[in-house]
């Protein structure tokens, strides 16, 4: 009884104090970080009339190049990192290449999503920890860059060009390893979106990351709706 | 002085301010968390020391693999702009293909001599362009799913939430591991050893209860990949 109460009065403070602490701190510091971004911009142009022709012609290339993306890949992250890791990743940045493979090596590792207060928690923390040292190896990397190069023999530089297969082995066995019977569920439609969107429709390669997860949600929705929850 | 030398000079302390600006961020969110985690116990301090060591460990491979393209984008755009756009949001290989886009939209080549500090700063907004309207996106769309996603359920009825995070990363990572099979044998060696390695690492963690080894099974299997995957590479050429 006493444990319930608890339980109860910690989802309470879980939802009404954490998750609005999360969204004050991410949605301010959104709006700060933007200011920040082109901050320089226009010192360097107004203040230092370090100007140039062609912003015009910028914009519209920058905009047609990125607008699938802005529009549909923090959403297709969302359900990984959780509201919180999704501010901090899209700050930080390295979102699929570091803050996605932690965050699902710590939920992995607790058993839990990050749609729990357990699996939120681990996964702030674990994201806020490689934000930092990201950073200190980045700091290295300015500072010392062509030297830690010169250090390093080309047989180790070659072998960085296979961290991202080796990274989505792993997490693929992560995440499959947690719930074998609906993974092997879910893959195959994802192969046959990714060969749909990049292969076949090629209009559509640049959706092709939120299709293939926006597909694979809806498919296990309708797989879920079909067995009536019974194996949730 | 050069345009690159003279733009980084004028931007390391916009550089240090954003940075330092995604310092304070991760740090306000991790003092919210550890708070709520003080106050409730939802993680045992065993788990809290794995959570920052699985974050500290596990992104020093990915970390390290920009390093080459990094390198590149600071002999292009300087040290400053590089530390200020890779740290924020970017990735390195974005990042370059940006600035290298707004280079190219007044035809001019990146790391050429006809780069003034006024095309540098053209780049820079390129690059910064790319990557705000994430910051809008975030802003607009986190919190009514966050609303949409706390829901109570029915009564009696078995909630589709916790299989949301499942299905989202089966479709990121099956992508993504699609996409690899198809760059070649020595790709797809790396990827099913990282694999491989992972699978027997936890088999080997649920046998002895050494839980500590989940923290470095993501640096382990990254390792034991590269090394696969240049071995292969090496015998394939």
């Amino acid at each position: 009884m006493s444990e319930n109460t608890n339980n109860t009065a910690m989802m309470e403070s879980y939802q009404k104090d954490f998750m609005k602490s999360v969204h004050t701190i991410g949605r301010g510091s959104m709006v700060i970080a933007a200011l920040l971004s082109f901050l320089p911009i226009a010192y360097f142009y107004f203040i230092k009339g370090w100007t140039a022709p062609g912003y015009s012609n910028v914009l519209i290339a920058i905009v047609a190049y990125g607008f699938s993306m802005w529009l549909t890949e923090p959403v297709s992250y969302y359900p990984i990192l959780g509201s919180a890791g999704t501010y901090m990743g899209y700050l930080a940045g390295n979102v699929g290449n570091m803050r996605a493979p932690v965050a699902m090596a710590i939920q992995s590792s607790l058993g839990e999503e990050v749609t729990s207060p357990r699996g939120n928690i681990a996964t702030i923390i674990t994201i806020a920890m490689s934000i930092y040292v990201n950073l200190c190896i980045l700091i290295c990397i300015v500072a010392a860059g062509q030297f830690i190069l010169d250090l390093m023999p080309q047989a180790v530089l070659n072998a960085f060009t296979f961290t991202l297969p080796s990274l989505y082995g792993s997490m693929l066995v992560m995440r499959v390893a947690g719930n074998p019977k609906r993974s092997f569920i879910y893959l195959p439609v994802v192969v046959i979106l990714y060969f749909l969107t990049t292969k076949v429709i090629h209009g559509l390669s640049s959706y092709s990351l939120a299709i293939c997860i926006v597909g694979t949600i809806i498919w296990a929705y309708i797989h879920f709706k079909m067995t009536d929850g019974k194996n949730a | 002085m050069s345009a690159v030398q003279e733009l980084t000079k004028a931007l390391w302390p916009f550089a240090i301010l954003l940075i330092g600006f995604v310092i304070l961020q991760a740090s306000a969110f991790l003092k919210t968390a550890l708070g709520f985690n003080k106050k409730y116990n939802v993680l045992t301090q065993d788990e809290v020391k794995g959570a920052f060591k699985t974050g500290a460990f596990s992104v020093i491979g990915p970390a390290f693999s920009v390093v080459v393209i990094s390198l590149t984008l600071i002999q292009l755009v300087g040290s400053a702009a590089t530390f200020m756009r890779v740290g924020v949001i970017g990735a390195a290989a974005y990042e370059l293909n940006l600035a290298n886009q707004a280079a190219e939209a007044v035809g001019v080549t990146l790391g050429s001599p006809e780069i003034t500090t006024g095309i540098l700063t053209l780049c820079l907004f390129g690059m910064v362009l790319g990557s705000a309207p994430y910051f809008l996106n975030c802003f607009l769309t986190l919190k009514p799913m966050d609303a949409a996603m706390s829901k109570p359920k029915e009564a009696g009825k078995v909630s589709f939430t916790p299989i949301l995070g499942l299905a989202a990363s089966i479709g990121l990572i099956g992508r993504s591991a699609t996409a690899q099979f198809m760059n070649g044998l020595p790709n797809i060696s790396a990827l099913c050893v990282g694999g491989l390695v992972t699978w027997l690492i936890m088999q080997y963690v649920k046998k002895s209860g050494k839980k500590g080894l989940n923290d470095w099974i993501l640096a382990i299997a990254l390792v034991c990949g590269m090394i696969v995957g240049s071995l292969v590479r090496s015998m394939i050429a």
